[in-house]
């Protein structure tokens, strides 16, 4: 087994206290299939915070490991960074795609099926009724905020803050300079503030 | 603490108990997924290299079947031989001739020889 290289999963806050997520931690895998399987949930979870449909999340998830296949060559370090650029023009195309058939279905007086997530209202039997349904009103919370950003500002914030990439790594899969990162993410900050009085 | 550390925390806890408490269903077929996905071949540089190959393997075709018909084609025949006459057996000899001839140097060019 490679030694393990943990990388700067650290938040910076402020500039001066920092906290490690140590269960975000990443060492370079040692093969695609543990890498796939290490972020996965995690893209799952990023997707469907961002198109808010666990169909649309499954199927960009699946386009981006398949995607990824291309670069099965390159070496662990590079998985990670190609694998989030991936999702996000994933998720770019699946943005757009869905405005235009939500446009052709307003045209023609229809509206669109996927409003409603029939998997959404099964219970999952395995947490507290009570615990669940007020995490399900904050995520559903959290994903309607995102959800209102504008793109560039709606990436930034998921990879940023929930996915806890650095300024660097973040630029570098948004394909810009680490100062626009910090610009987009400040004013998704202060958009989510608006979005989300009730958790102050 | 400020609004953005709370709302930044806040949003980053929920994110993680969400992917640490993904149901079942959910957790499974991501991983057929990736199951199924592993096990295809990669699916760009097959593509690249697919039309590269069939055109060489078109064309390496095409002259394998049309060369040897070509060429048979140009096969030798009567009509194309050609004969030597006895006017082109002389220019044959003379330059023979012309070949083993001795050749005087004029005297301006013997220094540069």
């Amino acid at each position: 087994m490679t030694a393990a290289i943990t990388t700067r999963m650290v938040f910076e806050q402020n500039g001066s206290n920092e906290i490690a997520a140590d269960d975000a931690a990443i060492r370079l895998p040692a093969t695609l299939d543990e890498f796939l399987a290490g972020v996965e949930r995690r893209a799952f979870r990023m997707a469907e915070l961002a198109l808010g449909h666990r169909e649309d999340a499954m199927d960009v998830v699946q386009e981006t490991m398949i995607k990824l296949l291309q670069y099965r060559d390159k070496p662990a370090a590079e998985w990670s960074p190609l694998f989030w650029s991936i999702l996000r023009r994933q998720l770019t195309d699946k943005h757009r795609r869905n405005a235009v058939k939500k446009r052709v279905m307003q045209f023609f007086g229809k509206s669109d099926p996927q409003d409603e997530d029939p998997i959404e209202a099964l219970p999952d039997q395995n947490e507290d009724p009570l615990r669940r349904l007020t995490d399900d009103n904050s995520w559903q919370a959290l994903g309607k905020a995102i959800r209102a950003l504008p793109a560039r500002q709606r990436e930034c914030f998921l990879l940023r803050e929930l996915q806890g990439l650095s300024v660097l790594e973040t630029a570098a899969v948004m394909g810009c300079s680490d100062g626009s990162v910090k610009t987009h993410l400040s004013r998704a900050m202060s958009a989510l503030r608006i979005h989300l009085e009730d958790w102050q | 603490m400020n609004s953005h550390d709370t709302i930044s925390k806040k949003s980053r806890a929920l994110f993680e108990h969400s992917v640490a408490t993904l149901d079942i269903a959910t957790a499974n077929r991501l991983r057929l997924m990736r199951r199924d996905t592993l096990s295809q071949q990669a699916p760009g540089r097959f593509k690249a290299f697919l039309i590269p190959i069939s055109a060489t393997l078109a064309i390496g075709l095409g002259v394998a079947i049309f060369l040897p018909q070509f060429q048979a084609s140009k096969t030798i025949t009567e009509q194309d031989t050609v004969y030597i006459s006895a006017e082109d057996d002389a220019d044959a000899d003379m330059l023979t001739w012309l070949a083993d001839a001795p050749v005087e140097v004029s005297s301006h060019l013997q220094g540069s020889l």
